[in-house]
């Protein structure tokens, strides 16, 4: 009867270490799939949400590239950073986001502090010391 | 009596041996089904995967394409759908209109993709955008297989009639138009029985991506591309 039990146990352990040791191939082959292609999607998102903010207008004189690249030149208002904020509701579909230059922050939205899904656009500065700025996305 | 019992014995052991038996081709019918079960769903989710990947490249494609992309001075402004070309390509969504299937050389082989276009700057309080929907058909390299005739033979066989609306509402939006033994038979007659189909409903299918929609008089509004990717082999 010993005997027995014992077979019974080494049967169910090796019948649970077999399943195991097949689907688990599987489980990480999906979430290595699944991690890739919703960091592909997210960068794809975050440079199409960039690009479309800096393709729309600000109003019928300026673009929201101009209001974004010359805001050291002309000010940066809350109106201005209200539209973009708006805009960039739309396009998200975000809790919170930030938008970031190298060295500072540039406007944020929402409680949270965003961190995940980073998109990057580089931006051409006629009048500031520096020709080009670089300007990222941060938002979840 | 010493007889009795020893075959009682024996019996029990040959029913014992039996059951350990059949426990342990239960259990390596369950290890070769696991098996097999396994591999398939591993060749499911690299297709999944690949068609995903298929539908995100696509995307990308087609809003940086000239046959819908706005231009400026011959600069392709990718991202920048142009309203004229959306017109000529696809239908508004919300008209009673068939969707046509179109090839406008963009696509994958053997593919049917569901383009959806929506301006999220002219939304209902229902939160129902207006936008545009069409099929584009990419090359077919199949012998025997036509999506495009499958396609046509449907919109031939659609039937508009007092009891459209009425069917609309009762029995839905594709019962209404079609009598199913017209859809069986286009199905049989344009689809060969190998026919594989693989739709996913992934993030550029739920989600989309930001696009920004250009007016004849010079509006730009926010809007979104939505590709859905259809592969068949």
């Amino acid at each position: 009867m010993k005997g027995q039990a014992e077979i019974a146990i080494m049967g169910m352990i090796f019948t649970v270490v077999a399943i195991i040791a097949m689907r688990f191939p599987l489980i990480i082959l999906q979430y290595h799939l699944a991690v890739n292609l919703n960091l592909e999607y997210e960068y794809n998102n975050a440079q199409l949400t960039l690009l479309s903010l800096v393709s729309t207008k600000y109003n019928e004189t300026y673009s929201m590239y101009r209001v974004i690249s010359e805001r050291n030149l002309n000010g940066f208002d809350e109106s201005m950073k209200e539209k973009i904020i708006f805009n960039m509701d739309l396009l998200t579909h975000a809790k919170c986001f930030r938008l970031v230059d190298e060295t500072s922050t540039i406007l944020e939205k929402g409680d949270c502090s965003a961190a995940k899904h980073s998109g990057e656009i580089y931006l051409f500065k006629p009048y500031g010391q520096e020709l080009v700025e670089k300007i990222y996305l941060v938002y979840e | 009596m010493f007889s009795k019992q020893a075959k009682n014995k024996g019996l029990t052991h040959t029913m014992m041996f039996i059951l350990k038996g059949l426990f342990a081709i239960a259990i390596i019918g369950l290890l070769y089904w696991l098996f097999l079960d396994t591999i398939l769903q591993m060749h499911v989710a690299i297709n999944e995967n690949t068609n995903e990947r298929h539908a995100i490249n696509l995307a990308n494609v087609l809003i940086s394409s000239e046959k819908l992309a706005y231009e400026n001075d011959r600069k392709m402004m990718r991202g920048i759908l142009d309203v004229d070309k959306l017109d000529e390509i696809f239908v508004r969504s919300g008209s009673f209109t068939l969707i046509p299937i179109k090839d406008i050389g963009i696509g994958y082989p053997n593919s049917l993709t569901l383009v959806r276009i929506i301006d999220l700057e002219k939304c209902n309080s229902f939160d129902i955008c207006d936008g545009w929907i069409g099929y584009l058909s990419g090359p077919i390299t199949l012998q025997g297989l036509s999506i495009v005739n499958f396609g046509e033979c449907v919109s031939e066989h659609a039937r508009a009639d007092i009891w459209t609306i009425f069917k609309f509402f009762v029995a839905g939006p594709v019962l209404a138009w079609w009598h199913p033994l017209d859809l069986a038979n286009c199905a049989e007659n344009n689809i060969p029985s190998s026919f594989k189909l693989l739709f996913t409903n992934s993030q550029i299918t739920s989600e989309g991506f930001p696009i920004v929609i250009k007016y004849p008089n010079g509006d730009m509004h926010l809007g979104r591309i939505y590709v859905l990717l259809g592969e068949f082999s």
